[in-house]
């Protein structure tokens, strides 16, 4: 499903020199797999996710989506890509403070142009959000804020889910539980997941781990 | 188009009190830039216009300006007076439909009492005053002690057929100079929207023989009081109100009076005298349009500063959009959509500030001269005012709209 091959992508440090954050010569993921992504702070796990979602161009190498190249979309096109295909979750799960939980996924379906009724609700109901879905994230716990930040990065049915240290802000116990309610939210909408940790209780959940620090010549290079 | 949408309504709650303040300034500035505009239109055409029912205006030498200001608006003092004779002679010229002698000299509670003819009451609008007719009651009679009072006056000095007045000496209301005449209300007039409707009208000869007045018309003072008979060479008018047939009529006596005659002032045409007063104070008039276009100016560089301002505010919403799939146009539109809303908003609050703001000025105008001016009249104003504020306000939001455009997704959610 998606292909990357001799990714590079450089950015001028403070001193003013260019510095190469990811040099990936090959990397694949499958259409509906779970794969874990690890590797140390600084690793450019980060990086990685912000260019296979569009945020950030590479300077080099090629991207393919479902047989597509997607290294060389212009800027609109990879939003539209973005809001398709792909889901997101934060670190700090980013939901939108004025919106309620569920215009939060609402949002996401509208920036889409696909705003199928009811499917919103469905999806936080799924994630036992039933009694919340007018409830504002301020108002909401940690681990409801999370999983409404899941709802929404699924909430366009994307192909792949990229979710960047999810787990970051929730204790053990948590967050146990929130990979596993990931894992079987993308297993149940057949969604590829690529989850980015460095917390090995999390890794050990996964068959499918990717070592970025090996992947990545750069951060070899570097280190 | 919805994502914009629900992104404006989002934000305009978000951010409500902020918007609601410039909301309200920005409905200050509109109320404003519509009044000065809309009060001013129709003021002129209240004093240029044909409202007042006559073309021409002649009295004692003088300023024309003065003298239109006294007899058609009431509100300057008279110039002087003219003979009785000269009335006579105008009111018998060719093209004179209708000559109305008026004689002031008193007031009662600072409403002018107006001596005149019952011609002015004709019923014929092709030569009466228009519409001029009575609400309830009847005409004075001429040989009486009777009146007729304007509408405004009889309701703000609660008078009403069957009641009485003794007028006052002068223009302006002094208790101590009652006269002891007493006057009996036979008629309040119709409103006419006017300032007829601010003047009591009494008979001319009511004029001539109250106490303590004295005509001077043959060059000698005469005491009309004492006499039973009032021969015309000692009457004298402040005023005489023409109607003429045709502007030939009104050259030829433009001609005849002003430039030929020593005695008398025409003012004709009415209109062009007071349009003559209201552009020498035409300097004023850009003065307050600038002074309008500027406060309009500073409320529509409110909005820039109200959504600027909360540009930091907003950047990580904007960065998780983004991340969302929104395109930058798609928060550039969604910026421009907010200013121009908070602008719409504001020409809706302008126009309750205009309404408020005629209606004060209405109540002081119609109390001062008698001059109605209307809420609901429509000017271009309301229409090209509303697209240049809507206009500016997108034009405000430009600089915060490239602001959130150029928003850096990456750093924001980094951060």
């Amino acid at each position: 499903m998606l292909k990357i091959q001799n990714l590079k992508k450089s950015f001028v440090n403070p001193e003013g020199k260019s510095e190469t954050v990811i040099d990936i010569e090959k990397m694949s993921l499958e259409a509906c797999s779970q794969t874990a992504m690890f590797g140390p702070s600084g690793c450019g796990k980060s990086t990685l996710i912000n260019l296979i979602s569009g945020l950030l161009n590479p300077d080099s190498g090629t991207m393919e989506f479902q047989a597509s190249d997607i290294t060389n979309l212009d800027e609109a096109k990879r939003d539209s890509f973005r809001a398709a295909h792909l889901g997101i979750v934060f670190q700090s799960f980013y939901l939108l403070e004025g919106y309620t939980a569920l215009e939060n996924v609402e949002m996401a379906m509208l920036l889409n142009e696909k705003l199928i009724d009811g499917r919103a609700r469905e999806l936080l109901v799924s994630l036992g959000l039933e009694d919340r879905v007018h409830y504002y994230p301020s108002q909401l716990s940690v681990g409801q804020q999370q999983r409404v930040a899941v709802a929404r990065a699924l909430a366009n049915k994307p192909l792949l889910l990229l979710a960047d240290e999810p787990t970051a802000s929730l204790d053990a116990d948590f967050a146990k539980q929130a990979i596993d309610l990931i894992s079987k939210k993308c297993k149940e909408q057949e969604v590829a997941l690529l989850l980015v940790s460095h917390d090995q209780t999390v890794l050990s959940q996964f068959e499918n781990q990717l070592s970025l620090p090996e992947l990545n010549q750069a951060y070899k290079r570097k280190s | 188009m919805r994502a914009i949408a629900k992104i404006i309504g989002k934000s305009l709650k978000h951010y409500r009190f902020s918007t609601s303040i410039t909301v309200l300034s920005l409905g200050l500035a509109v109320g404003l830039f519509f009044s000065v505009f809309a009060i001013r239109d129709q003021a002129d055409r209240a004093f240029t216009g044909s409202g007042s029912g006559f073309d021409a205006v002649m009295g004692a030498r003088g300023s024309q300006v003065q003298l239109v200001l006294n007899a058609i608006f009431h509100l300057e003092t008279s110039p002087g007076n003219i003979p009785w004779s000269l009335y006579e002679a105008v009111a018998e010229e060719d093209g004179v439909q209708l000559a109305i002698p008026y004689a002031l000299g008193d007031n009662y509670y600072n409403y002018r009492v107006i001596g005149t003819i019952e011609e002015l009451f004709e019923e014929d609008q092709e030569i009466g005053y228009p519409g001029l007719k009575l609400a309830t009651g009847k005409l004075f009679n001429s040989d009486r002690m009777e009146a007729v009072v304007g509408s405004f006056a009889a309701s703000q000095l609660g008078l009403k057929p069957g009641d009485t007045i003794k007028p006052y000496h002068g223009l302006s209301f002094d208790p101590n100079t009652q006269h002891e005449e007493e006057y009996l209300i036979t008629g309040i007039l119709s409103p006419t929207n006017s300032p007829l409707d601010r003047i009591i009208l009494i008979p001319i000869e009511g004029v001539f023989r109250m106490g303590g007045h004295v005509l001077r018309g043959a060059g000698v003072e005469f005491d009309a009081s004492k006499s039973a008979d009032i021969p015309d060479k000692h009457k004298e008018v402040s005023a005489v109100l023409l109607k003429l047939s045709s502007p030939t009529t009104g050259f030829r006596l433009h001609q005849m009076i002003n430039r030929q005659g020593k005695v008398a002032t025409l003012a004709w045409p009415v209109g062009k005298v007071m349009g003559e007063l209201f552009e020498k104070m035409g300097w004023m008039h850009k003065v307050l349009t600038l002074i309008a276009y500027l406060v309009l100016l500073v409320a529509s560089a409110s909005i820039l500063a109200s959504i600027y301002n909360t540009i930091e505010q907003r950047r990580r919403d904007i960065a998780i959009l983004r991340a969302l799939g929104a395109r930058r146009m798609t928060i550039f539109w969604a910026l421009l959509g907010e200013c121009s809303l908070i602008a719409t908003a504001g020409a809706g609050v302008g126009f309750l500030v205009y309404g408020f703001i005629l209606q004060v000025t209405a109540i002081v105008l119609q109390s001062q001269t008698g001059v109605v001016l209307y809420l609901l009249q429509w000017n271009p104003i309301f229409l090209w005012g509303t697209v240049i504020t809507i206009g500016m306000g997108i034009i405000a939001g430009i600089l915060p709209a490239q602001e959130a455009y150029d928003t850096d997704v990456v750093s924001q959610l980094r951060s």
